[in-house]
Order: structure tokens, then C-alpha cells, then sequence
């Protein structure tokens, strides 16, 4: 999924500030234009998939080839190569989370194993191809917790916090997160069904130019306490973190402070 | 769960609604004496995820465990937050039975959690 440069429309990549608020906050938000058939369609081919062979785990590409469309789509790709740079692949590893009427939800974490990076090198892509409501359990996320190095089963006494954000949105839209970003999901108290389609994507290479619609480098700045769980000391280390992060994928030097986390 | 102390609010709510029809009856004694016979003390907990280690720091988040067979608090946009601070949980009865730990036993550099946790219970009796 090489983009060459002339195959790149810059109209939809994204800008500084949408590049601000995914460097700390973590997720960026997409609403796709395609007709509500699109996504009805998708909609029975994953319960038909379901239906013939249960779970398809990473086959629900093959099953559902549709899906592919969702990240041609020329928003969703420019985001992607704003954030990810312009050779970014997609991961063989995929699931569609399809949770039923009486699913008792999820509990927060971080996928895979506690080998954290800071730098931005994955990020999950989360397609939600029906309306989602409260009842429906959506997932949630920690704004701010994607440079956290947390041990899931820790976090097991955790349950709501002021600031978590839940998918309850739109058939069609898209988020894109970090890939270490702490999530989970809800009870689903509907009587409908919730599909999540969960994709990853992989950066291909360093940074050497910002690769959206960038202003001339200028540091970060300091933006204090953007992050609502973080307290004083928490704050000054994202400073520096997001900072650095801004640096990288500028292209630029990064401190030595970052590099050894890097 | 039903706290005894609302299953006699509510017995002498109808009591006092009975006086002037009659008063109460032999089976309203025995209703409020069956209550008390089966309520038990419970133990409630409360986990507040708070900004700093003090109790009137602000709280980021929250769980309650209500000790009921099966009872499970869920993810959820709650609409409302009881408390804003462990303080305010004090003064409405809760008890801190674990304080934070301020010598973090972890590089925060490696690990990072997300404020500081506080349980608190209430014993409460309640009727089954």
C-alpha cells in the first residue's frame, strides 16, 4: 500500500492541528461518505460470514472484500499517510469484534504484549459499519493513554473514567487510534447487533517531512495538562513526549530523553 | 440490593399513611419484623481514581462493586459522578480502607497508570 507522491491528494490529508490532537490525544475521527447501502451491505456480508464459518479472525478480509474499500477511501488514506507516513502497509492481523444482544463487555487494556513504543509505528483502524448507540456497548477509549506502559490484568480495578470517550457514532465512521491506546467496551443491552471491524496499520519508514499539510516546523510548545488523567508530573512528561514525537515525525533530531524509548 | 434503612423509611411511610385509616395491622408487624430478621451487613466498595494522593484531589474515575451475588458494574458514560472528591465520599459515610501508595514501586519511566487509587467501603445492613 505504497502511496507515490503523485498518487497522493494532499486536499485530504490532515493538518497541524488534527496532527496535534492525535500526537496527544491518540484517535482521530473519520465519517465516511459512502451511501448507508454500503454499509448495510457490509453489514450482512460479515453475518453471512459469521453464519458459514463463525469467527473468520484474519480471513474476514477474503470473506468480505468490501472492507478493502473502506481504506481506499481517499479521507481515511490521507489520514493514514498523515499520520503513518506515505508507505504505510496494512497488517495480515485483523478481527471483526461482533458482539450479540446480552454481551456482558469488555474490561480495559492495551493489545498485545507490554513492549510499548512511544513513537507512532502502528495504529488500529476501527470501522463501525451500523449505528452505534449507548446501549449497544461501544467501545471506549482513554484519550492520552497511548504512551502509557500498562499491564492489562493492573488495570482490571479500573472501570469509568470522567474522560473516556465511547463510540456511540455514526454507521460509516472511522477512528483511528495509536496502537497502545487503552480501550474496552460496553455491555451490549440492545437487541441489536454491534460489529467493529479492527484493522492495523504498520509505518513502512523514519520520518524525514511531515507528511500532511504541514505549517513550517515549529516546536510543539508547551500545552499543559491536555491530557485530563494526567496530574503535574504526568503532564511535564507528555510535554517533552509530544514534543519529541512532533520532532520525529517532522524529520527532525529527536532529544536524547525520547530516543532511548524509541 | 435493598438497604434496610429504606425498607423501614418505607414501612413508616405506610404506617403513617395508615393512621388515619385504621392503623396498622398485625401483618405490618410481621412484614417489618420479617426485615429485620433477614437483613445482614453487607460490605459496599467503592474504588475512586483520583489526581494526586490526596483526599480532595479531583476524582477521574470510578467503580462500585455492591456485594449481591452476580452484581457487576459495567462500562458505561455515566451521567452522574457522586463525588468529586474522596473527601465528599468521606462525609457521605464511605470509609478509605486502602490509601495510595506515594513510593510508586515501579520506574514511571517502564509503567504508567492512571491516577491514584482509593477504596472505600460502607457496611451497610440489608434486607434480602
Amino acid at each position: 500500500m505504497i502511496a507515490s507522491p503523485e498518487l497522493i491528494d494532499r486536499n485530504y490529508l490532515l493538518d497541524d492541528e488534527a496532527m496535534k490532537r492525535f500526537v496527544t490525544q491518540g484517535y482521530h475521527l473519520i465519517e465516511l461518505d459512502f451511501p448507508l447501502e454500503f454499509h448495510e451491505s457490509v453489514c450482512q456480508q460479515i453475518d453471512a460470514a459469521f453464519e458459514r464459518r463463525g469467527q473468520p479472525f484474519d480471513a474476514i478480509l477474503d470473506e468480505v472484500p468490501d472492507l478493502q474499500k473502506v481504506w481506499d477511501n481517499p479521507i481515511v488514506r490521507g489520514a493514514l499517510i498523515s499520520i503513518m507516513g506515505p508507505d504505510f502497509t496494512m497488517n495480515s492481523h485483523r478481527h471483526c469484534h461482533y458482539t450479540k444482544p446480552g454481551d456482558q463487555g469488555g474490561h480495559w487494556h492495551q493489545d498485545s504484549v507490554n513492549s510499548r513504543h512511544h513513537l507512532i509505528r502502528t495504529v488500529l483502524g476501527l470501522y463501525y459499519p451500523q449505528n452505534v448507540t449507548d446501549d449497544m456497548g461501544p467501545t471506549v477509549i482513554l484519550p492520552g493513554t497511548q504512551y502509557h506502559n500498562t499491564p492489562s490484568a493492573l488495570m482490571s480495578s479500573y472501570m469509568n473514567f470522567k474522560n473516556q470517550i465511547a463510540m456511540s457514532v455514526k454507521a460509516g465512521t472511522v477512528a483511528i487510534t495509536h496502537y497502545d491506546i487503552w480501550h474496552s467496551w460496553g455491555p451490549n443491552v440492545s437487541q441489536k447487533n454491534r460489529r467493529m471491524l479492527k484493522f492495523l496499520f504498520d509505518r513502512g519508514s523514519e520520518p524525514t517531512d511531515p507528511s500532511w499539510n504541514a505549517a513550517p516546523y515549529a516546536n510543539l510548545g508547551v500545552m499543559k495538562r491536555s491530557v485530563e488523567i494526567d496530574d503535574q508530573s504526568a503532564a511535564y512528561k507528555h510535554n517533552l513526549m509530544w514534543a519529541n514525537i512532533w520532532r520525529w515525525l517532522h524529520g527532525v533530531e529527536l532529544e536524547d530523553a525520547l530516543r532511548h524509548n524509541s | 440490593m435493598t438497604l434496610l434503612r429504606n425498607t423501614l423509611e418505607s414501612w413508616l411511610e405506610t404506617a403513617q399513611s395508615k393512621l388515619s385509616n385504621g392503623g396498622v395491622t398485625s401483618a405490618d408487624i410481621d412484614a417489618l419484623r420479617q426485615a429485620l430478621s433477614n437483613a445482614q451487613p453487607r460490605q459496599r466498595l467503592l474504588y475512586l481514581h483520583v489526581l494526586g494522593p490526596s483526599v480532595t484531589a479531583p476524582i477521574i474515575g470510578m467503580a462500585e462493586h455492591e456485594p449481591i451475588a452476580g452484581a457487576k458494574d459495567t462500562i458505561r458514560t455515566r451521567t452522574n459522578w457522586p463525588y468529586n472528591t474522596v473527601q465528599e465520599a468521606m462525609i457521605d459515610g464511605w470509609q478509605v480502607i486502602h490509601f495510595p501508595q506515594q513510593m510508586a514501586p515501579f520506574d514511571d519511566r517502564e509503567l504508567d497508570y492512571a491516577g491514584y487509587e482509593f477504596i472505600l467501603q460502607k457496611i451497610e445492613e440489608v434486607t434480602l
